[in-house]
């Protein structure tokens, strides 16, 4: 057995055997407690990864496993190592506060986070096309599977359109595989697609949408809000996380190493125009919600658009602008990906953890945690100044280093050159929003009044479900900090792993330092705060300014007036609303809900489109044997006169 | 070493005149109403008078809201540190442009968060109206000075910015400052909550959104709170007179150049405050759902500022 070896079985193992354990009947809590353990160990495993690539001579492994159809290979490279090393942390993490919550185990579920990390290792450092196309499956489906609970109408929709996706990525590696004649990846650099650029350009474009299905890439996002908000929080958790960097990881690897840039704008303009509408729109949309788990699921789309914008600008700057901000601008898109699945998964935590304490998912039955939970309100605090790029969080600096680059690239002498202003704008409107909308989530859940006798009598946090959160805000912080020797290290491993030209150091370093953002903000705040102390003055509590009238729970902004005024102005995309009214107690209260554009327009139509096709065809089905034995020759006839025209 | 020091005093200068500016502000418009007014140092009493004070704090806020007003201006600091006065060289060359952006960001959404703190009404009013405004100034900002670093062809560093296009000689003279200059004066007057997005000297339900959510503070926070909101119009002013008509500006560190800086930096402070008073008394506030075309106006200066630098 070679180094690799000993390290794939540590790796897979433990959760192969968590996921065999929950198969036993009976002794749910022992049984999901030690299969969450293994997974757990699997987890630490994998987080080992990235020193494991340098240390042991991993890089270019290949393991073949046997004489089934292609070959089943793997291979260990510093950027994958890297991604898979921090998705196995936030996995850790989620798994540590998944065990927190006996009272929700649910062995078949359990099973399937062992089998999810698997899936998305295999997924991540398959050298093999079958073996990618075999991960990435797994992945969707072990997802789908894993929604248990949430309405059966969102997970199958969540299936048919990530399965449709799914059907292009296939299409794509079936394509590669045949015309480059080698099922191994890592050897398509060398031997070429052997494809024509149209086609390899057609290919890439296929594959972003493929995988954007996943990352909520417009106009396949709308099963996201619905599912979100049914599913199991730690489903969805992993759903938004490391299945998101799995998606990214693989279209930055197929791109710029296995099929290659392709030539001409065409495809990059595309592919940057979707996702800069998908990440307004995102952001657009998760203002209005009255959910915090729907708001974050619009701003994970918003989140990973923005992601694929970098993407698609990395394309195009390739071609037609300077290469060395090629890599820049990726490294900003993988370190926006890596930052978006820490500060994700502290907030789809922290709203698991709120709704499990309090019991309430709705923001008009919140307001005023802070009070009653001020830990969660910290981490929560901590992941809405990350999720709105805030200096000197993580999300500010993936943000920043996106706008850095797309500027440095307006001095350049490109015909394309008009377009970057629109991505500034598109990039600054979509972040402020989302920060307009997380402001909006923190204020009406944590801050103000209690809107419901729940808040008050919210239970006490435990400290071991405390202590997940806490080090993802510490992850937040640190990776917000120290990001320059972050975007080091990514830098560096985009030269050696994906052969792109480096980015001089001077882009990134000499303009910005967080460490030191932080020191003086933080230094600032203190000294200020010493000489308060210093000089005392006397502090009393008192009520909120009511203007004589007691105020009662109810007499406070809500949610939806906060935003209403940015919906006024931008009404015409909000598409039609419809008021609701409900009865409680004797009192009529008015809400409005807006519908989804997207589905009602294109979805929904398309799937009515579908019915009707459908039916059509099942006129032929009238069951009788004549008209079958008559289908059956025109076919034979069909082919046959096919055959000799093609032959 | 001459450099740091001369740094130091060019912050602690933008510190120490931002309540003077507005008290600036203040009188020309006074003058302006044919009112005597308060006397320009009268923004320094104030603040004196409400650090001595004791506080009051609604019961039903959470720590952070303690907390917002150190940050603020810690942010406001730091933005002090960043930005050249008199004088190219900075204390704290360690965000440029874009990072300036993202820290009145951070100024914003603190403020936003303390004013939802304390559950009034009038808090998230302000709030929110505060949030509409900055999602249309934001992506303005950062147009207008993207023209500015394409124009300057320097990067985005903001010491840099002024001495290359000082060197540009008369060339710098092109439509695309004039109207990124046009798209930031317009940013600043919305940002510091000035007529005719703001009121700031009103405390009515109508007009209110700065003022809004800083109605739970009292005592030192109000105090750090409101010197933070001054320091952010000066730092404003300045930032339109050092990046954006940055003429006069010393490059090094002769004694005449920096006499010169500093006479210029002063001049240029009094006449932007002698315009924004203009403007405070030649037009009324505007309706709420008006300010947006205003901002959209911002906008497509600044987009227009750019794309002039390409097609020209």
């Amino acid at each position: 057995m070679t180094d690799t070896d000993i390290f794939l079985l540590a790796l897979l193992l433990p959760a192969a055997l968590g996921a065999a354990l929950t198969v036993i009947p009976g002794h749910t809590r022992t049984i999901s407690r030690i299969s969450l353990a293994l997974c757990a160990v699997s987890c630490i495993v994998g987080a080992t990864t990235f020193f494991a690539v340098d240390m042991l001579p991993l890089v270019g492994f290949t393991a073949t496993f046997g004489p089934l159809v292609g070959c089943y290979s793997v291979s260990f490279d510093g950027f994958t190592g890297l991604v898979v090393s921090l998705s196995s942390i936030v996995y850790l993490l989620t798994v540590i506060h998944q065990a927190t919550m006996p009272e929700k185990f649910d062995k078949t579920n359990i099973g399937l986070i062992c089998i999810l990390f698997g899936s998305c290792i295999v997924a991540m450092v398959a050298d093999s096309v079958v073996l990618l196309l075999i991960g990435w499956e797994m992945v969707s489906l072990v997802t789908f599977l894993m929604t248990k609970g949430a309405d059966e109408m969102y997970r199958w929709r969540y299936f048919v359109i990530t399965h449709f996706g799914g059907l292009f990525i296939m299409a794509v590696f079936a394509a590669l595989w045949y015309t480059s004649g080698t099922c191994v990846l890592s050897e398509l650099p060398v031997v070429g697609t052997g494809m024509s650029s149209a086609v390899s350009a057609a290919m890439v474009f296929l594959l972003y949408i493929g995988f954007g299905t996943k990352l909520g890439i417009i106009p396949f996002h709308a099963w996201m809000p619905d599912l979100y908000s049914s599913a199991p929080v730690h489903s969805v958790t992993l759903l938004s996380t490391v299945c998101s960097n799995v998606a990214i990881l693989l279209l930055v690897k197929s791109t710029f190493l296995w099929i290659g840039v392709p030539d001409g704008a065409l495809v990059p303009t595309a592919i940057l125009a979707l996702a800069a509408l998908g990440s307004i729109w995102g952001a657009m949309e998760s203002l209005i919600q009255t959910q915090p788990r729907r708001i974050l699921a619009y701003s994970s789309m918003e989140n990973m658009s923005m992601v694929l914008v970098c993407l698609a600008l990395a394309m195009l700057f390739q071609n037609e602008f300077d290469k060395a901000l090629t890599a820049l601008i990726l490294c900003a898109g993988v370190l926006h990906t890596l930052n978006h699945s820490f500060f994700k998964a502290l907030m789809l935590l922290n709203v698991g953890s709120m709704e499990r304490l309090t019991g309430k998912s709705d923001i008009k039955d919140l307001g005023g945690l802070a009070l009653y939970l001020p830990a969660l309100s910290l981490f929560a605090l901590i992941g809405t100044l990350s999720m709105a790029a805030i200096p000197p969080t993580n999300g500010f600096v993936s943000e920043w280093l996106m706008i850095k680059s797309v500027v440095s690239a307006g001095t350049g002498t490109s015909a394309l050159n008009v377009m970057l202003p629109l991505v500034v704008a598109a990039l600054g409107m979509c972040g402020t929003m989302a920060a307009v909308s997380y402001a909006r989530l923190y204020g009406f859940v944590f801050l103000g009044r209690p809107r419901s006798e729940n808040v008050p009598k919210a239970e006490k946090m435990k400290k071991s479900m405390a202590a997940p959160l806490a080090a993802l805000s510490v992850a937040c912080l640190a990776m917000g900090v120290f990001s320059v020797q972050l975007v080091d290290v990514i830098n560096e491993h985009l030269q050696s792993d994906l052969g792109l030209d480096g980015v001089s150091r001077t882009l990134m370093t000499d303009a910005l330092d967080p460490a030191m953002i932080a020191v003086i903000l933080v230094g600032t705040g203190l000294v200020v705060y010493a000489l308060f102390r210093l000089f005392r003055k006397e502090r009393r509590t008192v009520t909120t300014w009511d203007c004589g009238t007691p105020l009662n729970k109810d007499m406070q902004y809500s949610s939806e007036g906060f935003s209403q005024p940015l919906v006024r102005v931008f009404h015409p995309f909000y598409g039609d609303s419809s008021e609701i009214k409900d009865t409680v107690g004797g009192t009529d209260t008015y809400r409005i809900r807006f519908v989804e554009p997207f589905m009602k327009y294109v979805l929904v139509p398309i799937g009515r489109g579908v019915r009707m096709f459908s039916l059509q065809v099942d006129r032929i089905q009238n069951g009788n044997i004549q008209s079958y034995l008559a289908y059956m020759l025109i076919t034979l006839l069909v082919i046959l006169m096919g055959v000799r025209i093609l032959c | 070493m001459l450099n740091f020091v001369l740094a130091l005093v060019q912050a602690a200068f933008l510190i120490s005149v931002s309540p003077l500016v507005t008290g600036m502000v203040k009188k020309f418009k006074a003058l302006m109403q044919h009112r005597k007014g308060a006397d320009i140092f009268q923004p320094y009493r104030d603040l004196a008078k409400l650090f001595r004070k004791d506080e009051t704090i609604s019961e039903s806020t959470s720590i952070l809201f303690r907390i917002i007003p150190y940050i603020c201006f810690a942010a406001m600091v730091l933005l002090a540190f960043m930005v050249p006065v008199f004088f190219t060289d900075i204390l704290a060359p360690y965000g440029d442009l874009i990072t300036m952006v993202y820290l009145f960001t951070l100024y914003r959404f603190c403020m936003v968060l303390g004013g939802l703190e304390g559950g009034s009404v009038f808090g998230g009013m302000g709030s929110s109206r505060e949030m509409m405004m900055s999602v249309l100034i934001e992506p303005a900002l950062l147009l207008a000075i993207m023209s500015v670093c394409v124009l300057s062809n320097g990067g985005t560093s903001i010491e840099a910015v002024p001495a290359l296009l000082i060197g540009m000689g008369t060339a710098a003279f092109c439509p695309a400052l004039i109207l990124a200059a046009a798209s930031f004066i317009i940013t600043m007057v919305a940002e510091n909550a000035r007529i005719p997005f703001d009121n700031p000297a009103t405390h009515l339900e109508l007009t209110m959104v700065h003022e809004a959510m800083l109605l739970e503070y009292s005592g030192r926070g109000l105090a750090l709170m409101e010197l933070s909101s001054q320091m952010r119009l000066a730092i404003f002013m300045t930032i339109l007179g050092t990046v954006f008509i940055p003429w006069g500006i010393s490059l090094g560190t002769e004694p005449v150049d920096l006499l010169v800086g500093l006479v210029s930096i002063m001049l240029k402070l009094v006449v932007v405050s002698f315009f924004l008073a203009m403007l405070e008394s030649a037009i009324s506030k505007s309706r709420l759902f008006k300010t947006p075309n205003l901002l959209t106006a911002s906008f497509v200066l600044a987009l227009l500022a750019i794309i002039s630098l390409y097609i020209l």
